[in-house]
């Protein structure tokens, strides 16, 4: 089975001096697979994602192949990536308040997605809004459709989020740190939505998240970027019980506060990779 | 005699039978003790960042009263505030948004000390420059940050800067709202880490609002669980980390994500 995404000595740079922060990366996706890309803030985690959705800034250059579902995406204007975003591919951020347009009804925000990509009635659109806001596990789909992103919690916001994320059904989600900015109890029904959403629609997803444990919720196997390079991939039991590289080994000893006595010190990465002075 | 007595102190935003009227803190009791350290743990809405604005008076009880070392400070002008001022210090969960971007990380440290209401209240470092080394040192941070804006700095060396701003003017309480919350995971060890070393060291009283209670666990003796206003409940901490008594406290406990490996 050919991959449905394929990236392929990926490099990422920045502005005049073409500043590279991501150094020839290459991995795989397989259908209806869920890859876990896991790294700090900074290892280039995020601009790997928006390279692949086409959304890198102005000043951001790629080199290297990104193929997804055999169509290359490096090189191509934007009026040809553009029909592909939102309905083969498609993107859960972080903060729903600022994913989210405060000025318009969420249910307008959710048909505008899918009225982009099909030629739809508005009352088969808004049939189809209230259909994937139900789906995604929110009470009271038609009153949710009307009311504004300030009138909803973070966790009916987020399943906003990624009701508009799926309802065209794409091939590939990348979710970028969708969990982040929750409590842990909404944290955790975001998790379970995800992981039985995805299913449904049988969409791969990278999975992104500087945290071991969330990624483990939902993902089989797990890449490791540091300092804009893999350190190392691997199943997620692989990667867990064996790591291999020194960083690798900090994150699992430090995702572990449960096991650690109170009071006692906590593990942290330095214990295990020194890396240079000054961050 | 408790460091903190908070007796029976409910905060309400709006007015009572108002549309939007919520009980953010619905009469809460509660002591802290010189050296204990606090846990205070719930959900967002849950009422503990109001009552530790309350605590610091930042903000002030619908009803009920607050006392700090056997001084009411609900309801104070804040010039009266001096003693609680410098001797209770807070540490914020976002550094990026708790650090004056256009302030050196020097200015920033020093700041509290320079403050006309904590240098009347007596026992506040002057020598600026001197304390300023002390307390870069004290959260592992190089002298030559001082000269440097928090947005050069890692997520992980603001909030040791947030911390060392809290400790500048030798407080005896430390509050931290959240203190790792907005940091990754890999860093947050090390911040933890070093809350623990520096309440250690300094003798100081902590109390540490989270809602992660394996964290709270691991640095605090004692926790309360909040939930809509009211104590849900408490006790030790490792006692209600292994035996939790309230269905909500084992639904947080539950919501933490563990390794699942499939």
């Amino acid at each position: 089975m050919s991959p449905l995404l394929e990236v392929t000595d990926l490099r990422i740079a920045f502005g005049r001096s073409h500043r590279e922060v991501v150094h020839g990366i290459s991995f795989g996706l397989e259908p209806g697979e869920r890859l876990g890309l896991i790294g700090e803030s900074g290892s280039g985690k995020t601009v790997t994602a928006l390279a692949v959705m086409g959304l890198l800034a102005e000043n951001g250059y790629v080199s290297g192949s990104i193929r997804l579902a055999g169509r290359e995406l490096v090189g191509l204007r934007d009026s040809d990536l553009a029909p592909l975003r939102g309905d083969l591919m498609s993107m859960v951020f972080q903060e729903p308040m600022t994913a989210l347009d405060p000025t318009m009804p969420v249910g307008r925000q959710v048909a505008e997605v899918l009225l982009l990509h099909q030629h739809l009635g508005h009352g088969v659109a808004r049939g189809r809004v209230i259909d994937i806001l139900a789906e995604v596990g929110l009470e009271d789909p038609e009153r949710v459709a009307d009311a504004y992103p300030h009138a909803l919690s973070g966790g009916q916001r987020q399943r906003v989020v990624v009701a508009m994320a799926l309802i065209n059904r794409p091939d590939l989600v990348i979710c970028d740190e969708p969990t982040t900015a929750l409590d842990v109890t909404v944290q955790a029904t975001v998790l379970k939505l995800l992981d039985t959403a995805l299913d449904a629609v049988g969409a791969s997803c990278l999975f992104i998240s500087h945290d071991l444990a969330v990624v483990s919720q939902l993902c089989h196997r797990v890449l490791v970027m540091l300092d804009g390079e893999i350190v190392e991939q691997g199943t997620m039991s692989q990667v867990f019980t064996a790591p291999t590289h020194p960083y690798t080994q900090g994150l699992v000893a430090t995702a572990r506060i449960d096991a650690v006595a109170p009071g006692e010190r906590l593990p942290t990465v330095e214990d295990f990779y020194a890396r240079q002075a000054g961050r | 005699m408790s460091l903190y007595e908070v007796d029976h102190v409910s905060r309400r935003y709006g007015r009572v039978g108002a549309a939007g009227s919520v009980l953010a803190v619905d009469d809460v009791s509660l002591s802290v003790e010189p050296g204990q350290r606090l846990g205070i743990v719930g959900e967002s809405g849950s009422g503990k960042s109001t009552l530790v604005r309350m605590m610091t008076a930042l903000d002030q009880p619908t009803s009920g009263q607050i006392r700090f070392a056997g001084e009411v400070v609900s309801h104070r002008a804040e010039r009266d505030l001096g003693g609680l001022r410098s001797s209770v210090q807070l540490v914020f969960q976002d550094p990026r948004s708790s650090l004056n971007p256009r302030m050196r990380v020097g200015a920033i440290v020093t700041e509290p000390l320079r403050s006309r209401l904590l240098r009347v209240s007596g026992d506040v470092p002057s020598d600026h420059r001197g304390r300023l080394g002390e307390v870069l040192e004290s959260v592992d941070l190089p002298l030559d940050v001082a000269e440097r804006y928090p947005h050069e700095l890692s997520g992980g060396q603001r909030q040791r800067v947030a911390i060392a701003r809290a400790l500048a003017p030798k407080p005896q309480v430390l509050i931290a709202d959240e203190p790792v919350s907005a940091l990754d995971v890999s860093v947050r060890a090390q911040v933890l880490n070093l809350v623990q070393d520096l309440v250690t060291a300094n003798g100081l009283t902590l109390i540490m609002v989270s809602h992660d209670l394996t964290v709270v666990r691991h640095v605090c003796d004692t926790v309360i669980v909040m939930r809509h206003g009211r104590i849900e409940e408490q006790g030790p901490s490792e006692q209600v980390y292994r035996d939790p008594q309230s269905a909500y406290t084992r639904e947080l406990l539950a919501a933490i994500p563990t390794f699942r490996v499939t």
